[in-house]
């Protein structure tokens, strides 16, 4: 691509002007505030567009510093360049509000469409920052707080891992990295929630744990309690039992011989009588003659001894009642209300016993309800979810670009150094013939056998590298021949320096246009240009 | 014959219902089912059908006490209910042990059982999970034996792991109605025969749809069946279609009439999708104007042209790293990783 005409209708301080230019190599020389910066943005803004910033940044932005002081509703201009044969004219508005791009070419006449990317296949698909990149050159700056070095290693670190100095790879990586780490605090967040709860729950349970141990031990008490009611209830009825036996012997052997056999002998009695009277009834009834021998008198004497029998039976019978009667009768008034009381006392124990355990089925239930609750709650909820599925992204996204780094470094970064290395041995006239790139992306030449990093090289020789590497650059990456501009960028290099570089330059199929405020390039191209 | 049939009440549960409503909604969850009591009533219902997790978890006594008081204020209504995967009946379980009002009728057998109301020449059949799970297809073998006129299957299940359910073979179980619980969404099985009533309340997210009960009538002229919603809140889910021109601001914007418009009685859950502009990020937390949304899921993506940057940048980093992507689809963890990337490699803000 040969940029053939500029023509600034109104930009920044020209009105009206045209500029034709040297399809090879073309200097501008002027002093300060000649306007070279003003073309060199002009070039840019027709070739890229010029795009408003927004917010605060549109009051600094190339926008509003070459907005024509007067006019600014008519903010345009013109190009004619050529690429591949053909000749194209573009002419763009840039003001605020018709603000608008014609492309045609000028040999056929057809129109193409800016809006839709036909000027940006013309330039080769190099884009404003790639072009500020490589193809515009200015004085190596270094950022604040950095040398000129660091900056110039930055640049080729990038180059060599990004194969573009647009792609800052290690900011990519820090980008990556920091959003990993906030993902990761968000995921300890919603864990530490999780955990909270679990906590909450797991406090409940002891709570539930320990209400039931109480519980049971109430349970267990009160069980005792009701044992031993029963127990005392039991062995007083026992007792009773045994009193009034007890109470019955002591009045056998109280009332003695006298009485206290009476019972007994009755039965003797009974017995004898019976059998007596048996005896009777079978000599008198029978006539057998075995009976014979009986005496007569058996018959009523067994009667009389039967009847003495019952008689001295029911009379102790009765005795003993009476006796055993009184004895009861002294304290029964008293028992009875005492034995509805230990009743009661029991039915009171049975029920709040009852009420315990009915307590525990229902304690229990609730403890099973908070474990339940529990289990669910180490299922991670759906926002973890997200959260871990966009770590495991940005995981594969650093392990992706890492891996594509290094493969980068590997292919182009090689055949980049090569070239660079070629570039730098010419127009250092031998001096530096390679260009290394070590571990890290460290930089560094090779100069008669040793190896001097960046950091010891002059400044002058650190922007040669600069230059080097970036028409290294510029001639890899973009097969369309875009012309490159130096804007005051010769300033260190030293006559001899600057002569074998100029004169590579002009061996290059590319235009080159230069902006400079001295003399020095001038008329080393012209006397190149007689040689 | 006319019947009530719900499902899924979970008594007892504690629904996320975001900031607003989170702390109300147990209660609530009680007053519906007590709502549903009296529309029994005045709709003179016969039948009351609770087809599975009346409870969330396992019944306490005092909760399986307020829902008997609650049958007791039924009129001309008999209840037939059943425990489903949430309130199984479990080894020490009340529901073992609670005696319910005469009129209240638990199928709490683990196998297919019946209850007959010959005053209505109807008969209903179940049967109760004594298990969380349970695998076997225990319906398909289901058949009406003809105890009264209208038979009525009471169900809870339908996944693969609570009683898988074949819809052909309920059609042929010879059942006039099949009432179904578990699924928490209404729907149909069989459209006018076999219905989901879904959870009286919805008690998660994703319960979205109205909520509330089915009253049926089954008599000469067939089975005719009306769903009444009856739930006081919804989940509502609605995706935004980011537009490149939108900003944080414009999407609380829209998130607040959204609300506004179908009522901030509701829950919300939003999807931001599409494509936002690649400067702007959106801090989802700040979305909850009313704190009844419960999440703004985030899914928009960058609008980038992925192989618009891949053909500018063939060769370079950014390029490759697009490519080793290649195809990727869109919405997997890929294509997260990729957007992840390029993001990073074209911010060009250096930490």
């Amino acid at each position: 691509m040969i940029i053939k005409e500029l023509y600034l209708k109104n930009f920044g301080k020209f009105n009206g002007t045209y500029c034709s230019l040297d399809e090879h190599m073309q200097v501008f020389y002027g002093e300060n505030e000649y306007g070279k910066s003003t073309i060199y943005a002009f070039i840019k803004a027709m070739l890229f567009g010029m795009e408003r910033g927004r917010g605060r940044a549109a009051g600094k932005d190339e926008f509003s510093r070459y907005e024509p002081w007067e006019n600014p509703n008519y903010y345009a201009g013109e190009m004619r360049f050529v690429c591949g044969d053909r000749t194209f004219c573009l002419k763009r508005h840039f003001d605020r509000y018709g603000r608008n791009a014609v492309l045609y070419c000028e040999d056929d006449g057809e129109e193409l469409s800016v809006e839709d990317g036909d000027l940006q296949m013309l330039l080769g698909g190099i884009t404003l920052g790639a072009f500020e990149n490589t193809a515009a050159i200015g004085q190596l700056t270094a950022r604040p707080g950095q040398t000129l070095a660091e900056e110039l290693k930055n640049y080729a670190a990038n180059y060599y891992a990004s194969g573009s100095s647009e792609v800052d790879l290690k900011c990519a990586v820090d980008t990556l990295k920091e959003r990993k780490k906030t993902t990761e605090k968000a995921i300890k967040k919603c864990v530490e929630t999780q955990k909270q709860e679990l906590e909450k729950l797991q406090v409940a349970e002891q709570y539930m744990k320990n209400d039931m141990a109480k519980l049971q031990e109430n349970a267990a008490q009160e069980k005792k309690k009701l044992l031993t009611l029963q127990e005392s209830r039991r062995s007083e009825s026992d007792c009773k039992h045994e009193q009034g036996e007890f109470l019955t012997e002591g009045k056998q052997s109280l009332t003695g011989a006298v009485s206290g056999g009476l019972p007994r002998a009755g039965v003797l009695l009974c017995i004898l009588g019976t059998l007596l009277l048996t005896a009777g009834v079978l000599k008198n009834f029978t006539g057998n003659p075995w009976f014979y021998s009986i005496p007569w008198f058996v018959l009523p004497a067994g009667a009389a001894i039967l009847a003495a029998g019952i008689l001295s039976c029911l009379a102790g019978r009765k005795y003993t009642r009476k006796k055993s009667g009184d004895s009861f009768r002294t304290s029964s008034g008293e028992d009875a209300k005492k034995a509805v009381a230990a009743q009661n006392e029991i039915e009171r124990a049975e029920w709040e016993l009852q009420r315990i355990y009915g307590q525990l089925t229902e304690k229990q239930i609730e403890l099973g309800n908070i474990q339940e609750q529990k289990e669910e709650l180490l299922v991670p909820g759906d926002a973890q979810r997200r959260l871990e599925e966009r770590k495991e992204a940005l995981e594969l996204a650093m392990e992706h670009l890492t891996a594509c780094a290094s493969k980068m470094t590997e292919q182009f970064g090689e055949r980049l150094n090569r070239e660079a290395s070629q570039i730098l041995a010419e127009v250092t006239e031998g001096k530096y013939t390679r260009l290394f790139v070590g571990d890290n992306l460290q930089l560094s030449v090779f100069c008669g056998g040793n190896h001097i990093s960046v950091e010891q090289l002059s400044r002058g020789t650190v922007e040669q590298i600069y230059f080097a590497l970036r028409m290294a650059a510029l001639n890899l990456l973009y097969e369309e021949k875009i012309p490159v501009i130096f804007d005051d960028a010769f300033g260190c290099y030293d006559e001899k320096r600057l002569k074998s570089t100029l004169k590579w330059l002009s061996n290059q199929d590319r235009q080159v246009i230069i902006f400079t405020c001295q003399r020095r390039e001038q008329e080393i191209i012209e006397m190149l240009k007689r040689k | 014959m006319k019947f009530i049939h719900i499902a899924d009440i979970h008594l007892g549960a504690r629904p996320d219902a975001g900031e607003a409503y989170s702390g109300e909604r147990p209660r609530e969850l009680w007053d519906t089912f007590s709502q549903v009591i009296d529309c029994c009533n005045q709709e003179k219902a016969q039948l009351l059908l609770i087809a599975g997790d009346l409870f969330h978890r396992q019944p306490l006594l005092r909760e399986l006490k307020e829902v008997s008081y609650l049958f007791s204020r039924l009129k001309h209504t008999q209840v037939v209910l059943i425990a489903g995967n949430h309130d199984f009946i479990r080894k020490n379980s009340y529901y073992r042990t609670f005696s319910w009002p005469k009129h209240v009728h638990m199928l709490s057998g683990e196998t297919l059982g019946h209850v007959v109301f010959p005053e209505l020449d109807t008969a209903v059949y179940g049967l109760s999970y004594h298990s969380r799970e349970i695998t076997e297809p225990l319906y398909d073998s289901a058949k009406a034996k003809g105890l009264a006129r209208c038979e009525i299957l009471l169900a809870h299940g339908g996944d693969e792991k609570h009683i898988p359910i074949r819809r052909e073979a309920l059609k042929k179980s010879g059942f006039d109605y099949i009432a179904l619980g578990h699924i928490h969404r209404r729907r149909s099985l069989t459209e006018g025969f076999a219905e989901y009533a879904g959870s009286l309340e919805p008690t998660d997210k994703n319960d979205i749809g109205k909520h509330g009960y089915i009253v049926g009538e089954l008599d000469e002229d067939g089975l005719r069946l009306k769903f009444v919603p009856i739930a006081g809140r919804e989940y509502l889910h609605l995706a935004l279609q980011v537009k490149e021109t939108m900003t944080e601001g414009s999407v609380c914007d829209w998130i607040r009439r959204m609300i506004d418009e179908r009522g901030r009685q509701h829950m919300y859950c939003f999807v931001l999708q599409g494509k936002r502009d690649v400067d702007v990020e959106f801090d989802t937390s700040r979305m909850n104007p009313f704190k009844n949304v419960l999440e703004v899921v985030d899914e928009t993506r960058p609008a980038y042209d992925f192989e618009r940057l891949s053909e500018e940048n063939r060769g370079n980093l950014i390029g490759r790293f697009i490519e080793s992507f290649g195809g990727c689809e869109e919405g997997s963890v890929e294509y997260q990783a990729l957007c992840e990337g390029v993001e990073a490699l074209l911010s060009g803000e250096c930490l």
